[in-house]
């Protein structure tokens, strides 16, 4: 006998508590009943499924998914071969950037007033009453009154 | 748990059937284990109707995975897993809150000898109320760790084998061992009063 027999001996008169005798019966029948509803639960749920899925069956249908196929290559397609217009962003950007390292020299002021004055240039700068001209030692033309906008 | 059992399952014939999709068969396996498994719950929970709500979860529970039952273990100690860890995650949910709802006690414990023993004499339980009784048992199983309650009803309720009980809750049965020695020095400080 150990020390713990009366405990144990103590203990198993839990045995005795048991639950009504038909407990047993009532509890399989809602089990059954449970288990019905549940089937018939999955059954709906597989009855959906089938009708979602035999629906897109029909929408992608091979022709339609070969059309669409077709139809996304092409406008991939375009979008790679679409031409570059004349100063798109992507060309100035390719433009202004410049490898590290390169140096880049600064522009005279005597190649601005080149630009400014060009041979192209025949008079006038919204002040047409003043205009008359002179002879310049070092510049062909210029207005009198004319004031470059570049400072010296 | 993970061999192939020595000795055929006896419950081969009704897990096949119910895993080919025949419910009767089933219902039978349902029937058979109704009172094992209510007894396994009601001992763990101390309330009546925790243990039905808890059974009827449990059997749809291994209905639905028996599919997935390959018969490395017997049935019974498959089913017997499952119950046990399902009550362990409802006691955990369920907290320390404990209300008690208790089954009667049969007329049998009359005639108990262990009943009879313990009453006899000079039994301090001579003059018990056996519903008092009932109800200082179930209060002292409370007071036990899930994992001590669990041993307890297993082996000294439900009365299986340390080594059945050890593939159940997947331990060494030295561990279950260990387990139920520390939870009846436990019982043993709850129900001094009762002993000789």
């Amino acid at each position: 006998m150990s020390d713990f027999d009366d405990i144990q001996n103590l203990i198993r008169l839990k045995r005795h508590e048991q639950p009504s005798p038909d407990f047993v019966d009532d509890f399989v029948h809602a089990f059954q009943q449970r288990q019905r509803a549940e089937l018939l639960n999955s059954s709906a749920r597989g009855l959906l499924w089938e009708r979602v899925t035999t629906y897109f069956d029909g929408l992608f249908a091979p022709k339609w998914a070969m059309a669409g196929a077709a139809a996304v290559a092409m406008l991939g397609t375009a979008i790679v071969l679409r031409p570059s217009q004349g100063g798109s962003t992507f060309a100035n950007n390719n433009a202004t950037q410049t490898p590290a390292g390169t140096y880049i020299a600064p522009i005279s002021d005597e190649e601005v007033r080149q630009y400014l004055l060009s041979r192209h240039y025949q008079g006038g700068f919204g002040d047409e009453r003043e205009r008359r001209l002179v002879a310049h030692d070092q510049m062909a033309v210029s207005p009198v009154g004319f004031k470059l906008d570049v400072e010296y | 748990m993970s061999e192939r059992p020595l000795n055929p399952d006896p419950d081969q014939e009704f897990v096949e059937r119910s895993q080919n999709g025949d419910t009767r068969a089933f219902d039978e396996l349902v029937r058979k284990y109704t009172p094992k498994l209510y007894g396994l719950v009601y001992n763990m929970t101390s309330n009546r109707e925790d243990t039905a709500d808890l059974l009827q979860d449990i059997f749809a529970k291994a209905y639905r995975s028996l599919k997935r039952f390959q018969g490395k273990s017997t049935f019974y100690t498959w089913i017997y897993s499952i119950s046990v860890n399902m009550t362990l995650n409802f006691l955990k949910k369920r907290g320390r809150y404990t209300k008690l709802s208790l089954d009667d006690v049969d007329n049998g414990i009359q005639n108990d000898p262990d009943f009879i023993k313990l009453t006899s004499g000079g039994n301090p339980l001579k003059d018990v109320n056996i519903h008092e009784l009932q109800k200082r048992l179930n209060e002292a199983m409370m007071k036990l760790s899930e994992d001590h309650r669990t041993v307890v009803t297993l082996y000294d309720i439900q009365g299986l084998q340390h080594a059945d009980i050890s593939k159940i809750l997947g331990v060494s049965e030295g561990t279950v061992r260990s387990r139920l020695f520390y939870a009846h020095r436990q019982l043993q400080n709850y129900l001094e009063e009762f002993r000789k």
